[in-house]
C-alpha cells in the first residue's frame, strides 16, 4: 500500500513536471511569435531609433563592469525608452531582443578579431557590423534548415515554436545561450523574411 | 580425343591473364585510351609488333609443339605421356609430340594473339610518364647521386687558400710552449686526426660510373659476407637460447602496444542501478565502445534527467571526466569502468581483502593486464633517443623529427572510487597489488529532492571528491566574479511585468547553482534555459586542474 502511495506520488510529480515545462515551452514559443511579429510591423524609421537607442544604452547609460547592474539599469532605461513609443508592448518586445543581442555581440567576434578591426583603421563599428552579420547569418541559415524550413515566411506561430526547440537545442549542445540565440534569430527573421 | 599443343595452351593462357589485368587496370575504358599521347600510343603498338614477331620467330610457331595436352577415352591415351586426371573412363594427360597431330594455332593467329596480349599488357602498364622517363633514362641512369672525391691537388689548394681556424685562447699556449714555459700544449695541440691523409673511399672526380658500381656491390658483398659469418658464429645453440630467452615477453608487449591495451584501469562502483532498459543495456554490452557514442550525445541538462538517478549520476561522471567540449584534459572513458549496483561495502572489502575480492567483483583481468603492461614496459623500455647521429644528416633528421618515447610511469594508474547512496562514511584508504599501493575512495551521494532528483551541485561535488580528495568548488571559482542574492533576482524579474523576459534570462548567468545558488532550482521556468554550459565549464575545468596536478605528484 505504501509503494502504491509513493508510486502515484512520484507519477504526480513527473507528470506535473512534464507538463509544466511544455507550458513553459509554449509561453516562450508565444513570446517568440510576439516578438518577430512586433519587429516585422514596426516601422523602419522606430526600429532604427530603438536599435541606436539600445547601442547606447551599453556604451553609456548603462556602462558597468558588473553585469547585472548594467542589466537592471537597462530594465529601466528600455521602459523609459518605450513610454515615448505609439505602441509600448511592441517597443519593450523589441527592446529585449536589442539588449540581449547587444550584450551578447561580443561574444561571437572574439578579443583577437576584434583588436585586429580596431588596428586596422577607424571603421571598427561598420566591421564589427558587418562580421555579426555573418555570424547571426550562419545561425539563421541552421535555423531555416530545421524544423523551420516547414513554416511559411509569415507563419509566425509556427516560427515561434520552431525558434524555441532550435534555441532550446543549441542552449543544450553549449553553442549558444537560450536568449542569445532566440534574440539574433528573432531579429534577423522579423526584419528579413518577406512573402507569406 | 582432344589435342592441343603446348605452345597455344600456353599463349591462350597468356592472352587471359593479359585480359584480365588489362580488365582489373580498366583499360576497356575507352577514356584511358584515349588519354594516351599519341607517342606512348605508337610506342605502344610499335613494341607488341616488334616483340610479337620477335616471340612468334624464337618459338619457333610455324612448328608444332614439342608437347600436347590430351583428353579422351582412357585407351586413347599415348603410351609415353603423363597421366594428369582421370574420371570414368576418360583421362586428361600431357604427352610428347607423335604421329598424330595436336592442334595449333596457325601461324598469322599465333603472331597476332602475341601481339594483341602484348597490346593490352601495354596498355595495362605504360602511360603518359613512361614515355617522358624512357626519354630521361640515359639522364637517370647517369645521374651522380653520391659525394664525389676532390680533385687532386684541389683539395690541399683549397685548404691552403683557406687557413684552419685558431682555437680560441690558444695563441697565449703556444707563445708559453715556444718560450718553454710549457712542455704541453694540450688541447691546443694539432689534432691527429686532421694530420692523417684519409682515403677518400667516394667516387672519385674521374671515375667512370660503371667502375664505381662495380666498387659499391663489392662493398655490399664483403658487408653481407661479414653479416653472414657473424650471424654463422651467433648461430650456436647457447646464444640462440640465450638470445631468445625473452623473446615470448618481448612479443607480448609489442601485442600490447598493438593492441593498444590499456595502461589505466579506474574503477566506480555504485549501488545505483544500470540507466535504461534491458534493451539499452543489452546494446551496451554488445557494443564496447558504447561511451565516445553517448559522449557524442551528451547535452547539457543535468537537473533535467528525469527521476533516474543513474543516468543523473552517469551524466555527471561524464562531465566531469569525459566530455571535450567542456574543458582541456578529457580523460578517454574507456579506461573507466562503472560498475552498477554494487554492494555499499564493495571499496571497504577492496581494502580488507585485497586482491581476493577482486575476482568477484570481476575487476581482476583489466587489473591484471594493466599490472602485466607496466612491467613488461619496465623490462623493455622504449630506446633513448640519439644525441648525435653517428653518421650522415638524413640520420640526424630523423632522430629530430621522431616524436619522444613516452616515460614509463612509476605506478600503474589504477584506482578504485565508490559513490554510493547509503552504509558508508566517505572515506579515502589504499589497497595494495602486486607491491604497489592504489587509492581507494568511497563517497555518499547526496539525496533526493522532492522532485526525486539529486541535486546538481552535492552531486557534482561528491562525484568530484570522489576522484580528488577535499576537492571544493565554492563561490570564489565562479566565472563572474559577481553573484546575485535571490531577494535580487526577484527583484529584478519583477521588472517591467512580464516584458524583457529574454533579458531576464541573462541574470541567470550571474547564478552559479554548483558555487552554491541552488536557490534558481526554484524557478523551473528559468531553470529550462539554465545556461549549464558556462557554469559546467568552470567547474570542470577547476577539477581537471585539481586531477592533472594529483596524477603529477604521485
Amino acid at each position: 500500500m505504501k509503494a502504491l502511495a509513493i508510486f502515484l506520488f512520484a507519477l504526480c510529480l513527473s507528470t506535473g513536471t512534464a507538463k509544466s515545462a511544455e507550458i513553459g515551452a509554449e509561453n516562450r514559443a508565444q513570446y517568440l511569435e510576439r516578438l518577430m511579429s512586433s519587429i516585422r510591423s514596426m516601422p523602419a524609421a522606430e526600429f532604427e531609433r530603438l536599435a541606436s537607442e539600445s547601442q547606447s544604452v551599453f556604451s553609456e547609460l548603462c556602462r558597468s563592469s558588473d553585469p547585472s547592474l548594467a542589466l537592471s539599469c537597462s530594465f529601466e532605461a528600455s521602459e523609459k525608452i518605450c513610454k515615448s513609443s505609439l505602441d509600448n508592448a511592441s517597443c519593450l518586445l523589441v527592446m529585449d531582443a536589442f539588449i540581449v543581442e547587444r550584450l551578447n555581440a561580443n561574444r561571437f567576434v572574439s578579443v583577437r578579431e576584434r583588436y585586429e578591426m580596431m588596428s586596422r583603421g577607424s571603421d571598427f563599428k561598420a566591421r564589427m557590423a558587418e562580421s555579426l552579420q555573418f555570424r547571426y547569418g550562419t545561425i539563421v541559415q541552421a535555423f531555416s534548415l530545421g524544423d523551420a524550413a516547414s513554416c511559411k515566411a509569415g507563419d509566425f506561430t509556427c516560427l515561434g515554436k520552431s525558434l524555441e526547440k532550435f534555441c532550446q537545442n543549441e542552449a543544450k549542445q553549449g553553442r549558444l545561450s537560450y536568449q542569445s540565440c532566440a534574440s539574433v534569430v528573432a531579429l534577423y527573421i522579423g526584419r528579413h523574411s518577406q512573402g507569406n | 580425343m582432344r589435342r592441343i599443343g603446348l605452345k597455344s595452351l600456353i599463349l591462350i593462357g597468356v592472352l587471359l591473364s593479359c585480359l584480365v589485368l588489362a580488365g582489373s587496370e580498366g583499360v576497356f575504358d575507352i577514356r584511358r585510351v584515349l588519354a594516351l599521347q599519341l607517342g606512348v600510343l605508337w610506342m605502344i603498338g610499335l613494341l607488341a609488333s616488334i616483340m610479337g614477331l620477335a616471340i612468334s620467330y624464337f618459338l619457333r610457331s610455324h612448328r608444332e609443339s614439342s608437347h600436347h595436352l590430351g583428353f579422351g577415352p582412357y585407351d586413347t591415351r599415348p603410351p609415353a605421356s603423363q597421366l594428369l586426371f582421370e574420371a570414368r573412363a576418360y583421362a586428361l594427360w600431357m604427352g610428347p609430340r607423335d604421329e598424330t597431330p595436336a592442334w595449333e594455332f596457325n601461324r598469322p593467329v599465333y603472331v597476332f594473339t602475341i601481339s594483341f596480349a602484348l597490346l593490352l599488357a601495354g596498355f595495362s602498364m605504360l602511360e603518359n610518364r613512361s614515355l617522358m622517363l624512357l626519354k630521361h633514362f640515359h639522364h637517370n641512369m647517369s645521374k651522380d647521386y653520391g659525394q664525389v672525391c676532390p680533385e687532386e691537388g684541389a683539395a690541399q689548394e683549397e685548404a691552403e687558400l683557406k687557413p684552419k681556424p685558431e682555437k680560441y685562447g690558444c695563441d697565449l699556449v703556444k707563445k708559453a710552449f715556444a718560450l718553454g714555459y710549457t712542455k704541453d700544449l694540450g688541447d691546443c695541440a694539432d689534432d691527429p686526426k686532421e694530420k692523417t691523409d684519409e682515403i677518400c673511399t667516394h667516387r672519385q672526380w674521374d671515375e667512370p660510373s660503371s667502375h664505381y658500381s662495380y666498387r659499391l656491390i663489392e662493398k655490399f658483398a664483403l658487408g653481407l659476407w661479414d653479416s653472414i659469418s657473424g650471424l654463422h658464429q651467433s648461430l650456436s645453440p647457447e646464444s640462440i637460447a640465450k638470445s631468445t630467452k625473452k623473446l615470448p615477453e618481448l612479443s607480448k608487449h609489442h601485442a600490447e602496444g598493438f593492441k593498444g591495451e590499456a595502461r589505466s584501469s579506474i574503477h566506480v562502483f555504485t549501488d545505483l542501478r544500470e540507466p535504461g532498459g534491458t534493451k539499452e543495456q543489452l546494446r551496451r554490452s554488445l557494443h564496447p565502445n558504447h561511451c565516445q557514442d553517448e559522449l557524442r550525445e551528451l547535452r547539457f541538462s543535468l537537473a533535467e534527467k528525469g527521476r533516474d538517478r543513474s543516468s543523473q549520476l552517469e551524466d555527471a561522471i561524464a562531465h566531469l571526466l569525459f566530455n571535450p567540449a567542456v574543458a582541456k584534459g578529457a580523460e578517454y572513458c574507456r579506461l573507466y569502468t562503472i560498475h552498477w549496483a554494487a554492494a555499499p561495502s564493495t571499496c571497504e572489502d577492496i581494502v580488507a581483502f585485497g586482491p581476493r575480492v577482486l575476482a568477484s567483483l570481476g575487476v581482476n583481468e583489466p587489473v591484471t593486464a594493466v599490472l602485466e603492461r607496466q612491467r613488461l614496459e619496465k623490462q623493455f623500455p622504449p630506446p633513448e633517443p640519439k644525441k648525435k647521429a653517428a653518421d650522415g644528416k638524413a640520420e640526424a633528421e630523423e632522430v629530430a623529427s621522431a616524436p619522444p618515447a613516452p616515460p614509463t610511469p612509476e605506478r600503474a594508474r589504477i584506482s578504485f572510487h565508490c559513490l554510493m547512496t547509503r552504509e558508508i562514511t566517505p572515506s579515502r584508504s589504499e589497497v595494495k597489488l602486486d607491491g604497489q599501493t592504489f587509492a581507494v575512495s568511497s563517497e555518499l551521494l547526496p539525496s533526493v529532492d522532492a522532485q526525486g532528483l539529486m541535486p546538481s551541485q552535492p552531486l557534482m561535488a561528491a562525484v568530484a571528491r570522489a576522484f580528488i580528495p577535499g576537492f571544493s568548488y565554492t563561490n570564489l571559482d565562479r566565472k563572474l566574479p559577481f553573484t546575485m542574492s535571490e531577494e535580487r533576482f526577484q527583484t529584478e524579474i519583477a521588472k517591467s511585468g512580464d516584458h524583457l523576459r529574454l533579458a531576464k534570462f541573462e541574470l541567470l548567468k550571474m547564478s552559479d547553482i554548483l558555487a552554491g545558488d541552488q536557490w534558481v532550482a526554484s524557478y523551473p521556468e528559468y531553470m529550462e534555459v539554465y545556461p549549464w554550459q558556462t557554469h559546467l565549464s568552470n567547474f570542470v575545468q577547476k577539477f581537471r586542474r585539481a586531477m592533472k596536478r594529483e596524477d603529477e605528484s604521485k
